[in-house]
């Protein structure tokens, strides 16, 4: 109960941050934009013509689940790289603000165990990315909906997807924290992470270009371990691809969260070993 | 037990769990673009390939007309015999392309092999699948080009008048077999490159149009239209009544918007991926731009009752299709992927192994009975 308890208060946290509410208020005015902006006619399951900011993108009717795919793959793509993003920028302070002097000399006072001290900060960070990324989900699938009679729910699975690979990121950004009490390095690593996500994915396009050899089997090396970042962003943004690429997920999301708890695990016996 | 020492026993724990993760995440690890298959190249134009093609293709220069000072520029022989009246049609078949493209492997496939072909081959002299090059269908009859030298045309038609016609055209017309004449055919052979069949008449005008000898006219396909693996254009008269005889699609248009366009220009690229365009054109352009959009709700439409029904490989072909409105008129797009080729094929290949043991066993049976008391020409019937 202490680990939902640790949770708990990061979100209490969370939301007295401006941050937060500076999340919040972005999605909310980015899809109010698109309310105004974004007119859509459909006749029965066919869009017969769409405008956006006054300029017609199409005319003629076409079947509006193809039509409106394109949309819903940029929406996706959106939430999920501009959720990771803007988590790893938001969250970033949430840890070493947790492991600053004093506070924490009082929090290992209380009746609460390190490893659930480290573990309800990640549970409340998650908790946070995937409500923003729901939010954000819900939000834009009612705006479509409501205006085309058409609801696709692509969007949460990209909300989901988020999670999944923020939860990898911040597993980095936390351990670094049990090491290095700074902000700026939690970010700069979940930044690093994310890039070595996108390099990652494409391991298999970027290694012929590496001189055979120590070095390209140490970019194999290294990057076999890193989160496919741009992967589980693809398959968030066109759920619709080939099976054998589809057949991918399930795997994809095993790595990824051995990968998280292999790092958590790191982070939490360097934890238990400092002496605050 | 000292905290180092306990960090030091969480490594190889760490170490396990990370080598999992990698190979877990390489497991089936493709390349990241790879993946989405719609991405199917429409021809829209002619690329410096085809332009290249048509130029090497232009290997006769008719006899000039009789006040002309020099002369014409030499033509492509095929385009050169097709039909001159606007209002007519003409499909061109790149078929030796075709024959080696995974279109051609699927129609291979389907058609159940090559015994049929082989057939052909022994009776004729001419191998389908090597000598023939292009195969042009019109509204006034078939034209094929490609090697002919090894037919013996005098023994295949030996029942048929022989006429000659211009300085290279033989014209073989075959005995009548109808009441008033309706079946009346011939067989038109222009030296060893090109055969035309259809009525004696239509035969005629084509070889006329290929030696100078009839009126002359420009023919309904230019050779700068001559792009893609299939091309053709379908004059107002004949896409009129396409369009508006009853079933098919002239049912499904409202029957004001049957003759809005007055001229269908068709392109397919059939290399790896299938892609299609069909270019309509007319004379209102209103009138043009409504039938697009109905052309757009019919694939909708379709799309839709697909999904109902559950046909999952129609729905895939439907997801590509497009409609895009220009200037002049409208381009439907349709695409069929390779991938989807491959399935169908294999479909095919696995359909027709199947019924040829059917087959097999069937005349197997009718043998090992002394008396056979059932007609055993079912299976024969099948494989026709």
């Amino acid at each position: 109960m202490m680990l939902f308890e640790v949770a708990l208060q990061v979100l209490r946290e969370a939301v007295r941050r401006r941050w937060v509410l500076a999340l919040f208020i972005g999605i909310t005015g980015m899809l109010l934009l698109l309310s105004f902006t974004l007119q859509l006619e459909v006749v029965d399951g066919a869009l017969a013509a769409s405008r956006l900011f006054g300029k017609v993108l199409g005319i003629g009717a076409e079947d509006a689940e193809v039509a409106l795919r394109p949309l819903f793959a940029a929406g996706s793509a959106l939430l999920f790289y501009g959720g990771l993003l803007f988590g790893i920028v938001a969250t970033a302070d949430f840890a070493p603000r947790l492991l600053e002097p004093g506070r924490i000399e009082h929090l290992l006072a209380l009746p609460i165990r390190r490893w659930q001290l480290l573990l309800g900060t990640f549970l409340g960070v998650l908790v946070l990315c995937l409500s923003a990324g729901l939010y954000g989900a819900l939000c834009f699938t009612v705006l479509i909906g409501t205006k085309t009679g058409f609801w696709m729910w692509q969007l949460f699975g990209s909300a989901l997807l988020c999670t999944v690979a923020f939860a990898s990121i911040y597993a980095v950004m936390l351990g670094s924290v049990t090491w290095v009490r700074s902000a700026a390095t939690s970010a700069a690593l979940g930044g690093v992470m994310f890039i070595l996500g996108i390099i990652a994915s494409n391991r298999v396009a970027i290694a012929p270009f590496i001189t055979e050899g120590w070095g390209r089997t140490g970019f194999e090396a290294v990057t076999s371990v890193v989160p496919r970042i741009a992967s589980l962003g693809l398959l968030a943004a066109h759920p619709d691809l080939d099976p054998e690429r589809l057949a991918q997920l399930p795997t994809l999301l095993v790595g990824m969260g051995l990968f998280t708890v292999a790092v958590l695990t790191l982070a939490l016996s360097n934890f238990e070993s400092k002496d605050y | 037990m000292s905290p180092s020492s306990r960090r030091l026993m969480v490594l190889p724990l760490v170490a396990l769990l990370l080598g999992l993760a990698a190979w877990f995440m390489s497991r089936n690890e493709t390349p990241l673009h790879a993946g989405p298959p719609a991405t199917v190249t429409f021809p829209t134009e002619m690329t410096p390939r085809e332009e290249a093609r048509a130029r090497a293709r232009r290997t006769h220069r008719p006899p000039a007309a009789p006040n002309a000072p020099a002369p014409g520029a030499p033509v492509d022989p095929l385009l050169a015999v097709l039909p001159t009246d606007p209002g007519a049609g003409a499909v061109v078949l790149e078929a030796n392309a075709i024959r080696n493209s995974p279109l051609g492997e699927t129609l291979l496939a389907c058609m159940g092999g090559r015994r049929q072909l082989d057939m052909m081959r022994e009776r004729t002299g001419v191998d389908p699948l090597n000598d023939l090059d292009r195969m042009a269908i019109t509204t006034e009859g078939v034209s094929l080009t490609g090697h002919f030298g090894e037919a013996d045309w005098d023994a295949l038609f030996p029942d048929a008048s022989r006429s000659a016609r211009g300085d290279q055209g033989r014209i073989y017309e075959l005995p009548d077999e109808g009441v008033r004449g309706e079946n009346r055919r011939a067989v038109g052979v222009w030296g060893n490159s090109m055969v035309v069949l259809g009525t004696p008449e239509e035969v005629e005008a084509a070889l006329d149009r290929l030696e100078g000898g009839g009126p002359r006219g420009t023919p309904i396909l230019d050779a700068s239209q001559a792009y893609g693996e299939v091309y053709g254009v379908i004059g107002g008269d004949t896409l009129a009544m396409m369009l508006g005889r009853g079933g098919g699609l002239g049912d499904q248009l409202p029957p004001e918007l049957r003759d809005a366009a007055s001229r269908l220009e068709l392109h397919a690229d059939t290399r790896s991926d299938v892609g299609v365009v069909a270019r309509f054109e007319g004379e209102d352009p209103t009138r043009v731009e409504e039938l697009g959009k109905t052309f757009k709700g019919l694939l909708s439409v379709a799309r839709a009752q697909a999904q109902l029904e559950g046909e999952p490989d129609a729905v895939r072909l439907l997801d590509m299709a497009r409609v895009s409105h220009g200037e002049a008129g409208f381009d439907l797009q349709l695409a069929v992927p390779q991938s989807f080729l491959e399935e169908m094929a294999e479909r095919c290949r696995v359909e027709h192994q199947a019924r040829e043991e059917a087959a097999e066993r069937a005349r197997a049976e009718g043998e090992a009975l002394p008396e056979p008391q059932t007609p055993t020409a079912a299976p024969e019937r099948e494989e026709l």
